[in-house]
């Protein structure tokens, strides 16, 4: 069980954290007018925050896939790691809706592919994370 | 106990259960998502002939897929010819309503590099535009000096003020969403749209050249006389004036709907062949499990099982993990279509419109059906098989 879960950590963190760097990229700067500086867009704070939240899912996962955690953090490291796991999947939602959002119109990238396509991984990690929490507290 | 013996042969071999459920699943996807796609590209066409308005639209010569892009796909453009034309057609024979169109792109709206599609219309004349408002953001005329209407892709504001090349843009209404590119469009009067044109070479975007504002437009939409068929006013037009694109909107629709078409043989064959593959693998997996629960089934069969228990066992396993696969495959569609709608939307570049909740949840239904006999149909003759076991084969194998 810890194991499938380790691994699907690894693959979401993995995708979070180089995902908006590549196939879930945010928008690139806008054209700049005569006189002016090019505007820098909102979403583009998006990546340096997804990485580090994405390299931290994958480390989580890497340990708990290959059993560190209990080796390291004793019996209640699954737990902890788990209720992290909850908060970082959060935290990936808000990334691009309320921490940093996404550029206005509906037809950009970063809001038409990048905001869901977060919303949904770090959905999926925070479910993860509360279902690994609720079957380590009733195995107990 | 039937309910238990049923999850316990479930559970014992999950490999059993992934494959079945994995092979419900991909033909759930494909259907849903299938019959989703054709649903609201034939939505988005029928919005697009209802929302055009004109029964014919004018451009320059050589324009046709400009202009068609503009409204299909929402591809910004902008082409110019002499404006006296529009005087001279409503002159024609069986021209009801003529409304000339002028056509701006912008490079920026707001923020980062979406180009946006300016129409400026006539208000006195329009017919296509102002009557698909669907909210009033402000008190009195829609078009008025700086006061815009957009389509309903364009993120209103709080202040419901927009600026587009430096200058600001009440927004004033909202148009129903359409499918179309149109939803990407703001829509100005020719007061405004001389404004933004001067805006925009004042900000270094000479991208029109030099064109005279007051006396060009991009487009002439034109709405016929009952009793004037198309072709016959089309016709007229062209005996009028040389030098001009003359698009009839039924057309540009019809070849859409022959697109759609192709699509829909297309999911058609793909469907039927999955159900046929998912027949024979399903089949197969269960004919295979027969041979490895024979012991089990004579067990049952010599505990005083009837044939028609056994029967309705392996038809209720196959039918829980066929309802595993359908309802994950359903679940798994519904998380592409719903959140990335405007991506597809971009992508497949033709008029989409997503259905209501009522047909979606039809479809819903349907699929979940399909997906969940499908397991069921496939087990019917193993499931015979087993019901029919007789105990000495119970013997043999014991």
């Amino acid at each position: 069980m810890k194991k499938v879960i380790g691994i699907v950590e690894i693959i979401l963190g993995a995708i979070i954290a180089v995902g908006p760097y590549t196939f879930l990229h945010v928008c690139g700067a806008g054209m700049a007018m005569e006189g002016e500086m090019a505007m820098r867009p909102v979403c583009q704070g998006i990546p340096p925050i997804t990485l580090i939240l994405g390299a931290i899912i994958l480390i989580i996962g890497i340990s708990e896939a290959f059993g560190f955690t209990d080796k390291l953090l004793g019996s209640n490291g699954s737990k902890l790691f788990a209720g992290i796991d909850v908060v970082l999947g959060i935290v990936v939602i808000g990334v691009p809706t309320f921490i940093v959002g996404v550029c206005s119109s509906a037809h950009m990238h970063c809001h038409a592919v990048t905001r869901p396509a977060l919303i949904i991984l770090g959905a999926v990690v925070a479910i993860i994370g509360a279902v690994e929490f609720v079957f380590l507290r009733k195995s107990k | 106990m039937n309910r238990k013996i049923i999850f316990a042969g479930i559970k014992r071999n999950p490999g059993r259960t992934f494959e079945i459920s994995f092979v419900v699943f991909v033909l759930s996807l494909v259907l849903f998502f299938g019959s989703y796609m054709i649903v609201s590209i034939s939505n988005g066409i029928q919005s697009l002939s209802d929302r055009l308005g004109a029964d014919i639209m004018v451009v320059p010569l050589g324009y046709e897929s400009s202009a068609t892009d503009i409204l299909i796909k929402g591809e910004p453009s902008y082409f110019y010819f002499d404006s006296d034309i529009s005087e001279e057609i409503r002159g024609i024979a069986g021209v009801e309503q003529a409304s000339p169109q002028f056509y701006l792109t912008s490079s920026n709206q707001g923020c980062c590099d979406i180009p946006v599609q300016f129409i400026g219309i006539d208000e006195d004349t329009d017919f296509s535009v102002l009557p698909w408002i669907k909210d009033v953001y402000s008190k009195g005329e829609s078009l008025g000096d700086r006061r815009i209407v957009v389509g309903s892709d364009i993120d209103v504001p709080e202040d419901r003020t927009i600026r587009f090349f430096d200058e600001y843009f009440e927004v004033t209404a909202q148009l129903d969403e359409t499918g179309t590119g149109l939803d990407q469009a703001v829509f100005a009067n020719r007061e405004t749209t001389r404004l933004l044109y001067e805006a925009a070479g004042k900000k270094g975007f000479n991208f029109t050249g030099s064109v005279d504002v007051d006396n060009s437009v991009s487009s002439i939409m034109i709405k016929t006389v009952k009793g004037y068929t198309t072709e016959e006013v089309t016709h007229n037009l062209r005996v009028a004036f040389d030098g001009l694109q003359i698009i009839e909107t039924k057309d540009m629709t019809n070849s859409l709907e022959t697109s759609l078409k192709g699509f829909v043989s297309l999911l058609y064959v793909l469907v039927v062949i999955l159900l046929l593959l998912s027949y024979v693998i399903l089949s197969l997996v269960f004919r295979l499990t027969f041979n490895e629960r024979k012991r089990e089934y004579a067990l049952m069969k010599m505990a005083g099982a009837t044939q028609k228990s056994i029967c309705g066992l392996v038809i209720k396993e196959a039918f829980i993990e066929s309802l595993g696969g359908a309802a994950s495959g359903i679940i798994f569609t519904l998380l592409i279509i719903l959140p990335f709608k405007i991506a597809i939307n971009s992508a497949i570049k033709l008029p989409y419109l997503e259905p209501g909740a009522l047909t979606l949840f039809a479809i819903i239904i349907v699929v979940f059906l399909v997906g969940s006999i499908t397991g069921p149909v496939a087990a019917l003759g193993t499931a015979i098989k087993a019901g029919k076991i007789e105990l000495y084969e119970a013997k043999k194998v014991s």
